[in-house]
């Protein structure tokens, strides 16, 4: 592919045209501001002119040429590429230059993705491609990328700022509109780290398929209701409690017996330092006494306290729970 | 419902075109195309760029070499009580596409599989330690595929009872979902076979195992088996939780008790639905609409998912009452469970897996 570096009338490039574009982070330019305000452009962008419309478009370089902009520039340096060079070796060669500097986002990945099944077969963009941005080359992840390129604008500006992780935006694309909305509408409410959104997420969908309801109706459900409402609560505490709530409607009969051993245990009284953990989900029989000490005295107390709670038969109430 | 599976592609394994068998498959699917190919191994990793999903693979025939073995313990684990049954792996994968099929999850290979080498395996049988033993051996082609869905492909069965009629204490039962029993009719399997169906409440059969026979010509399939002198067992495997499991299962234990004499029944399995974690996300894809993972579900000492043990002692409490109503001998057991749930489920409880299949090989009346 040739090109020529060549000063260009800012004017004349259409920053609005998008075609070649991958990134998603194009705010946030203050940085980049500064550097080219103290040590000017130190790469150029790439530009390609489109002989019909009659102006540039950016092929790889937006947020330094909306920094030069904010700077005030009139003309930038920048390659221009051959004229006779085909689209999709355009859009290859903004694409090998992100990739070669920077970890591309889920957003990014996507985007780039139905660009390249633009100009390419898919097999050719699942073997040679796919495999080019990290990804496993199989139908499945070309799958994903394109249901979370068709996302709604607000849910892929999530995705791009932080807001909901990649791996939930994927699933979230296979519900219907009304359920995406809402549960777009719950995040802007409360905040939940990746890990929690998932668990959040996967109560919602099991939810939903169980009793056969939206995900609107279920965070219409009054305890749901309530804790949005709190307004004393930040938006970290509404969203564990909001999570645990969740918790409580996906798994009821799990969480009626949890809060029996709990308050079963609270009767035993055991010493600080010492803990009785039922078997994880009351599957099985083996229970764990974990007790925490300093010195042979204290493990002697301890123990002899404990001795005293199981030959007066106070444990077997808390046993029984299994 | 399925009737007789016809593949869609035979995809044949070069080193075994030559097998007796694989000659009569081709002959029975003339009109199929073959493709030939040199491993089965690279197919399987080939298989990750296809398009066609596991269904459509589900949909291949693969006629290959085992070369593993033959036979190999039940895959149960030290948590749960297991029956200990003895798999006999003539194949894998099944065409029957039950939402809940633990092998979507399980194996690597999502073609429909038959191994062909007869001869490794006669040669594994003729030497297995296990038939040198007084000790009973209960085999079974169940495990990793149904028993009898390509029985017209394979004619496996006459050809396995000559086999067995020559061992002391071997008998071979065959699990299916399927009415495909004709194979069976007017066969001399001298009390070696017995023939079990999977069964479930008519509303999962019809929503979860949409290729399988109707509930009701499983039963029939079984009532005209025992006509033929075959005694049949029931495997309630997956027991699945659902808003009404009561009325649904009670009409199944009804149609049992109104066609099968309990005499016949060798023995009925109860198996609450389980699965590995894995299965969940895999099975959704394939089937959009099931609802049946989204029960209280919590993960099992053996790593796999099962339904919160209350759930399950109910489901298998109110079940073993209405199959004792039926009959009061007829013989229960748990699949995959623990002791506990045994008890207060069933009353009983097996102290090992040992004496569990103890029991099992009892209910063997030579």
């Amino acid at each position: 592919m040739d090109y020529m570096l060549k000063t260009i009338e800012i004017s004349s490039i259409c920053v609005k045209e998008k075609k070649f574009l991958i990134s998603t982070d194009t705010h946030n330019n203050n940085l980049l501001e500064k550097s080219i305000k103290r040590i000017g452009l130190l790469n150029p962008p790439y530009l390609y002119f489109d002989a019909i419309k009659q102006y540039y478009s950016i092929v790889c370089g937006y947020r330094r040429i909306a920094a030069c902009i904010a700077c005030g520039w009139k003309k930038i340096s920048a390659y221009v590429i051959a004229a006779d060079t085909k689209e999709p070796e355009i859009f290859l060669l903004g694409l090998y230059d992100n990739l070669a500097h920077r970890i591309l986002n889920p957003l990014e990945l996507a985007h780039a993705t139905t660009k390249l099944l633009t100009y390419f077969s898919e097999e050719t963009v699942i073997r040679d491609y796919l495999p080019l941005m990290g990804l496993p080359p199989t139908h499945k992840t070309l799958e994903h990328l394109r249901a979370l390129a068709g996302l709604e604008a607000e849910i892929q500006n999530a995705v791009a700022n932080g807001t909901l992780a990649g791996a939930i935006a994927v699933k979230l694309a296979q519900r219907d509109i009304a359920d995406q909305r809402a549960f777009m509408a719950l995040l802007a409410q409360v905040h939940l780290s990746t890990g929690k959104q998932e668990e959040v997420f996967s109560y919602c969908s099991d939810i939903s398929v169980r009793d056969n309801v939206s995900y609107q109706e279920i965070f219409n459900a009054p305890p749901i209701r309530e804790i949005l409402n709190q307004g004393k609560l930040n938006r970290t505490q509404k969203g564990d409690q909001l999570r645990s709530c969740l918790r409580k409607m996906r798994f009821p009969q799990l969480t009626q017996r949890e809060n029996i051993f709990a308050q079963k245990l609270k009767k035993l009284r055991l010493p600080s330092g010492v803990q009785l953990a039922a078997p994880p989900f009351f599957e099985g029989r083996t229970f764990c006494l974990r007790v925490e000490f300093q010195d042979t005295q204290e493990l002697e107390d301890k123990a002899t306290h404990v001795l005293r709670l199981i030959k007066n038969n106070s444990f077997n109430d808390v046993l029984e729970v299994c | 419902m399925l009737i007789h599976f016809v593949p869609e592609r035979v995809i044949l394994e070069e080193s075994v075109k030559h097998e007796p068998l694989t000659r009569q498959i081709l002959s029975r699917c003339k009109t199929i195309p073959v493709d030939y190919i040199s491993s089965v191994k690279t197919l399987i990793h080939e298989f990750r760029h296809w398009k066609e999903s596991e269904a459509a693979a589900s949909r291949m025939l693969l006629l290959a070499r085992n070369k593993g073995r033959f036979l190999e313990p039940c895959p149960g684990t030290k948590k749960y009580l297991c029956c200990g049954y003895t798999i006999l792996n003539t194949g894998t994968g099944c065409p029957l596409q039950c939402s809940y099929c633990v092998l979507q999850a399980y194996l690597n290979n999502p073609f429909i599989t038959l191994y062909v080498n007869l001869e490794d395996m006669w040669h594994e049988l003729e030497t297995s330690p296990n038939f040198k033993s007084q000790n009973i051996v209960r085999l079974g082609t169940g495990e990793y595929m149904d028993s009898l869905a390509l029985e017209h492909l394979t004619n496996f069965v006459p050809v396995i009872v000559g086999f067995l009629k020559s061992q002391n204490r071997a008998i071979l039962e065959l699990k299916t979902k399927t009415a495909a029993i004709e194979p069976l009719l007017g066969l001399n399997h001298g009390g070696r076979i017995i023939v079990s169906w999977s069964l479930n409440a008519e509303e999962v059969a019809r929503t979860e195992e949409q290729a399988s026979a109707s509930v009701l010509e499983r039963i029939k399939a079984a009532q005209r088996l025992v006509q033929e002198g075959y005694r049949v067992g029931f495997h309630f495997d997956p027991l699945i939780y659902y808003r009404g499991w009561e009325q649904g299962y009670l009409h199944v234990v009804e149609l049992i008790a109104e066609h099968i004499p309990a005499a016949s029944i060798v023995w009925v399995s109860l198996g609450a639905l389980r699965f590995m974690p894995t299965l969940k996300g895999i099975s959704k894809k394939r089937f959009s609409t099931t609802k049946i993972f989204a029960e209280e579900f919590v993960l099992g000492l053996d790593g796999k998912m099962r339904y919160f043990q209350p759930l399950r002692i109910d489901l298998y409490a109110r079940m073993a009452d209405w199959l004792r109503q039926f009959s009061p001998d007829i013989f229960i057991y748990l699949c995959m469970e623990n002791p506990i749930v045994w008890k207060r489920s069933l009353g009983i409880a097996p102290a090992s897996s040992a004496e569990l299949k103890k029991m099992l090989d009892e209910r063997i009346n030579w």
